[in-house]
């Protein structure tokens, strides 16, 4: 099967998305884990994970882990959410929304939110012997993200565009 | 089978229209429309050799150096997965070996495959090729696992004097290569396994 139309898929697929944005809000903001062992304890969030990689002196590193994290997930976010109102809109598909429906496909790749995740769980795994963990409101949300945003980004037929754009034509 | 080249056509990379042989953009979509060429192949060979270049280092430098008051003790990513085994972790063990070795390895093999299969005009089956191609894009970045891993632990384990986690050089070799051979993997232009197919 090459492509099939899915009912109701776009307006699933922009509410999804928008709670990506929330949840990717307070992934950001709130504390991730926080660790306690022999009296003293720490706390981290997303953010506190790339700047320690700046600090122990490797800046080009924590770049790139801001973008595959934070920037690019967002990026992702924002994109499939134009292109979803896109679709929902009536009318002729403007070259801007057409482009984002590029960019959108190039950047899915390198956003690795989900992978970070799967990281931390490891993480976890391997202190939890050593320390008590907790897991914070942004670790949830991130999980959360996960989901909404794999669902919400494939829920939508992203394709209409290019079907429109070339009848159009 | 005819192809769009033969035809005068060139087909879009993001949307899959046809365009005309000289047009510089798509025109549905606008992105850049190039019919292939074997310059495809040598993208992939430079990314790929930096790639093994970077991988190298990468497993022979420690990843991450826990510090106790018994000294410091640094960590390779095999030796991450021997200390899980030894405590009992087998499935998260299970998980680096694969997302660490076993994924970037068979990306180096089946990339070096795909090249040489088009080089070479192989007459093994495209469709294989192809999906063997989307296999190797879609597995691609979940090696960068243990980049994350070092990057939590570190930002976590700062317990003064009992025990400090940071990041080692071979964290930064490995993230290095990942990233070279996810480029490497964009680069191949699975056209051309179905225009020497074709042949």
């Amino acid at each position: 099967m090459l492509f099939a139309n899915k009912a109701q898929s776009v307006e699933q697929a922009i509410a999804l998305l928008m709670a990506s944005f929330v949840l990717f809000a307070l992934a950001v903001t709130y504390p991730f884990l926080s660790l306690n062992a022999s009296g003293l304890s720490n706390q981290i969030s997303v953010v506190d994970a790339t700047r320690v990689l700046w600090e122990s002196g490797y800046p080009l590193l924590a770049i790139t882990c801001s973008l595959l994290i934070l920037l690019f997930p967002l990026i992702q976010i924002a994109l499939a959410f134009a292109v979803g109102l896109g679709i929902l809109a009536t009318g002729p598909v403007s070259q801007v929304q057409l482009r984002m429906n590029v960019w959108l496909r190039k950047v899915t790749p390198w956003a690795m939110a989900d992978i970070f995740l799967l990281g931390v769980v490891v993480s976890l795994v391997k202190i939890g012997a050593l320390a008590e963990i907790h897991v914070g409101i942004a670790f949830w949300s991130l999980a959360a993200l996960i989901v909404t945003l794999a669902i919400g980004a494939n829920a939508m037929c992203a394709d209409t565009i290019w079907a429109r754009a070339r009848e159009a034509l | 089978m005819t192809s769009a080249r033969a035809l005068g056509l060139i087909q879009c990379r993001s949307c899959g229209s046809l365009a005309h042989e000289g047009d510089t953009r798509c025109p549905v979509c606008g992105d850049k429309v190039q019919s292939y060429s074997t310059m495809s192949l040598q993208r992939v060979w430079a990314f790929w050799t930096a790639g093994i270049a970077a991988y190298i280092p990468g497993n022979m430098l420690p990843i991450m150096i826990t510090s106790t008051p018994q000294g410091d003790a640094p960590s390779t990513i095999i030796g991450g997965v021997a200390i899980l085994m030894h405590h009992g972790s087998y499935l998260i063990a299970a998980v680096i070996f694969f997302a660490s070795i076993v994924v970037p390895v068979s990306k180096f093999l089946v990339l070096a495959w795909l090249t040489l299969s088009i080089q070479l005009r192989s007459n093994q089956s495209a469709h294989t090729r192809q999906q063997a191609h989307e296999m190797i894009e879609l597995i691609g970045s979940w090696s960068m696992v243990d980049v994350f891993v070092v990057a939590a632990l570190a930002a976590l384990i700062q317990l003064g004097a009992i025990m400090r986690v940071a990041p080692g050089p071979g964290v930064e070799f490995f993230a290095l290569s990942v990233l070279l051979t996810m480029l490497a993997a964009r680069s191949l232009d699975t056209r051309l396994i179905w225009a020497t197919a074709n042949d």
